[in-house]
């Protein structure tokens, strides 16, 4: 037999296998085994739980904890809880991915309670990847903050583990310096302040020579879309259909517009910009404002309380005229997974347990997060940094689009953010809703 | 999926198990001395390597061949449909309208077009200076080969520091020193690409270094020595000697170059992250993927850029050889 032979028939078969594969890869998918529930060996009813965190952690410290505690509680009744942490070493994409795979798998490979970061919620809920847990949990969902509570359409989807908000840090002196005195801080604090008044702090800190405010322009990724996007609700804007379907009138809205020419307005005056070295306004008097989450008040309590001789505290997000406030929320989350376990007793006790007032307690503790309970004890002062973020998140929190193509909402975000560096807002977001409604489409089925 | 694991595997080893009774008959026609267990101890040491290379090459390269045609969705795994060439359809519509997958072309063409040639002419240039006969090459040869070990994400965020848009980035505060004000380097669509350019032949021309130094120390001496008695100079030895002499090594690394730089991602992603001006097309295919969970798509873009990259390298074989 000649080689072109062989080869002929490797090709054939290879073509054959390739065929095969195709057409096995349409199929409904090899049928995903479901089973009533899983029991170990010794007859308990076994319950599991995936964290995206390192077991060494404090966090991961604090749930380990927090599911001992359950296996103590429970051991009259036969249910063990076990956990596994996954921590996102390679990134959440790779979470993400072992997420749908085993999810495919069905037969309880999935975890029956997984933690998932709060924007991705429609896209699981619509897969039906997330149980509705609307009717399992009842009541309990109104021990919640209400904005922190993962819905899609209505239904109850994820459970708050934490909340997370932002607003502007600011250095007390270099303010008062620039004219700003405590008595217009407070103010703003107690009742919210607009861009125009935001933009005339900013006028004051530069003309001292400093830089007013970094907004964390090039922070990329989900934190630069978390921190800025309330800015164009804020301005009266959506970004886009209630159904997460259509963009066009929502994110190029008169209202939505109005939101990024307040950040392109702070770009052109110099008020901010893509050049401000990150770590400047905790570590040097040159930088008045900057815009992060509740997760700075910690680091700047740890490790730079120092370099801020008079004092810092936390400023509201601004609103335009008119339009109410808007600030950031939505942090990880729990969910109990589709996972081809039938019975979900045995999760909503343990996704309750993990999101009980003492568990919620212990876990914030180890993060320095915010809670995301009302029914917990809450003594934060009025206008202190962790009482101004309190207080936005009860009065005025508004979570990211619930759309199921959260992720490229997110890219287009960014885009539109590093588009400005260059172009006005009406260049910039044409070609930005044309790509997104691209992209939505592509992820609707 | 595993399902379909199998079908390739059963597949795979009828191939396989064809072609071993092909070599038994063959051997046997042309009447050679056959020893079975000899045979089989080959297969055995061969069976590892085939084992490995279908779990790791083959089968990931059969499901993305296969998932381009189809609408998988990586939150929808049990529900994955045959959708012919839509996908294909999708990313040429989305080229016609000057889309991402546009700048992603756009930026990787730019990309390989400058990183080829300079990353192969600056490998060439250390290659000829550390084979010269002196004290200290070496330590030379060990500098230069150094950011070849170092990992691309090291490098990548090593090159930030650099080219940092404010006072504390290097290159800045030497211009700083100038009088010349801050520069976003990265954010400059003139020339963010270049600095990517810039970084990657630096990062990788160490290792074709290498290989052309072993490809020079291939080259007779006493070809030098004849042109030298014949009064060439240095120049036409160059172009006389040492190119013919390195044309198979030439060739081998202008493929393996080309190849790399047309899967070009971690630079960019690390740099300056998903941006119209640095986007590639390896960025691209991740973030179709990973970020909009689009795995169809995402496999079409791979089959796409698996038949041009092989194209192109087939072109040049046969323009090289």
């Amino acid at each position: 037999m000649k080689r072109s032979r062989i080869f002929k028939t490797v090709a054939i078969v290879s073509a054959a296998a390739l065929l095969a594969g195709s057409l096995a890869a349409c199929g409904p998918g090899g049928g995903r085994e479901e089973i009533e529930s899983r029991t170990d060996k010794y007859g308990n009813t076994l319950v599991t739980i995936m964290v995206h965190k390192d077991s060494s952690t404090q966090e991961g410290k604090a749930y380990q904890k927090c599911v001992d505690e359950f296996n103590a509680a429970y051991k009259s009744e036969n249910i063990k809880a076990q956990i596994s942490f996954v921590a996102q070493t390679s990134g959440v994409d790779q979470y993400e991915g072992t997420i749908s795979t085993l999810y495919g798998q069905g037969g309880g490979k999935l975890h029956d309670i997984i933690a998932f970061d709060a924007p991705k919620c429609a896209g699981y809920a619509k897969s039906n990847m997330f149980v509705d847990m609307t009717d399992l949990i009842g009541d309990y969902v109104n021990e919640f903050i209400p904005a922190s509570v993962n819905k899609v359409d209505g239904k109850v989807y994820g459970l708050p583990i934490q909340e997370s908000s932002a607003g502007f840090f600011y250095n007390k002196k270099l303010l008062n310096d620039a004219g700003v005195s405590d008595t217009e801080i407070d103010n703003y604090k107690t009742n919210g302040w607009t861009f125009e008044q935001f933009k005339s702090v900013c006028a004051k800190l530069k003309s001292k020579g400093k830089t007013p405010v970094d907004m964390q322009l090039t922070a990329k990724g989900e934190t630069s879309t978390f921190l800025l996007y309330p800015l164009g609700n804020a301005a009266g804007g959506e970004y886009v259909s209630p159904d997460g379907k259509t963009v066009g009138g929502y994110l190029d809205s008169a209202e939505t517009k109005a939101g990024f020419k307040f950040i392109k307005d702070c770009i052109d005056n110099g008020y901010t910009g893509y050049n401000i070295n990150s770590t400047d306004f905790l570590t040097s008097d040159s930088v008045g404002m900057f815009l992060s989450s509740g997760w700075t008040i910690p680091e700047i309590n740890n490790q730079y309380a120092s370099n801020f001789t008079n004092g810092w505290g936390i400023l509201p997000y601004p609103h335009a005229q008119g339009k109410p406030a808007v600030s950031a929320t939505g942090s990880w989350s729990f969910a109990i997974t589709n996972n081809g376990i039938k019975n979900k007793s045995a999760a909503v006790k343990l996704i309750k347990w993990m999101t009980s007032d003492e568990s919620a307690k212990r876990i914030t503790d180890a993060t320095g997060m915010l809670p995301a309970k009302t029914t917990m004890q809450i003594d934060y002062a009025p206008l202190s940094p962790e009482g101004v973020l309190y207080d936005q998140l009860v009065n005025t929190g508004k979570p990211r689009p619930a759309m199921a193509a959260y992720s490229d909402f997110s890219t287009e975000f960014n885009l539109i953010i590093s588009g400005l560096s260059e172009n006005s807002v009406e260049k910039v977001l044409p070609d930005r809703v044309t790509s997104l409604q691209t992209k939505i489409n592509r992820n609707d089925r | 999926m595993t399902t379909i694991a199998i079908i390739i595997l059963a597949a795979f080893a009828v191939a396989l198990a064809a072609l071993i009774a092909v070599d038994i008959v063959k051997a046997k026609r042309a009447n050679v001395q056959y020893h079975l267990k000899q045979c089989i101890a080959g297969y055995l040491m061969m069976a590892p390597a085939i084992a490995l290379a279908f779990v790791f090459v083959l089968l990931p390269i059969l499901f993305s061949l296969g998932y381009a045609f189809t609408d998988y969705h990586m939150y929808y795994p049990n529900d994955i449909h045959f959708v012919g060439v839509s996908n294909f359809t999708e990313l040429f519509t989305e080229i016609s309208n000057k889309g991402e997958l546009w700048f992603a072309i756009k930026n990787t063409a730019l990309f390989v077009v400058l990183v080829v040639p300079l990353q192969i002419g600056l490998a060439l240039l250390l290659a000829l200076f550390t084979n010269r006969k002196k004290r200290g090459v070496k330590v030379f040869k060990v500098c230069f080969f150094a950011p070849v070990v170092i990992s691309l994400t090291v490098t990548s965020f090593l090159w930030l520091q650099i080219l940092a848009p404010n006072e504390s980035g290097l290159l800045n505060s030497f211009l700083g020193m100038f009088g010349v004000g801050p520069i976003d380097f990265l954010r400059d669509k003139e020339t963010a690409m270049l600095w990517i350019v810039l970084l990657s032949a630096w990062q990788g021309c160490g290792y074709q270094m290498l290989i052309f130094s072993s490809g020079l120390t291939n080259i007779r001496n006493d070809l030098y020595e004849a042109a030298s008695l014949d009064g060439a100079r240095g120049w036409d030895k160059f172009v006389n000697i040492t190119v013919p002499g390195l044309k198979s090594t030439l060739l081998y690394i202008m493929i393996t170059v080309f190849v790399g730089a047309c899967r070009v991602m971690i630079q960019p992603m690390l740099m300056t992250g998903y941006e119209l001006h640095t986007v590639t097309l390896s960025y691209y295919m991740y973030q179709m993927g990973y970020g909009s969970k689009l795995i169809g798509l995402s496999s079409a873009v791979a089959l796409m850029m698996t038949i041009v990259i092989g194209a192109i390298t087939l072109v040049q074989r046969k323009v090289l050889k």
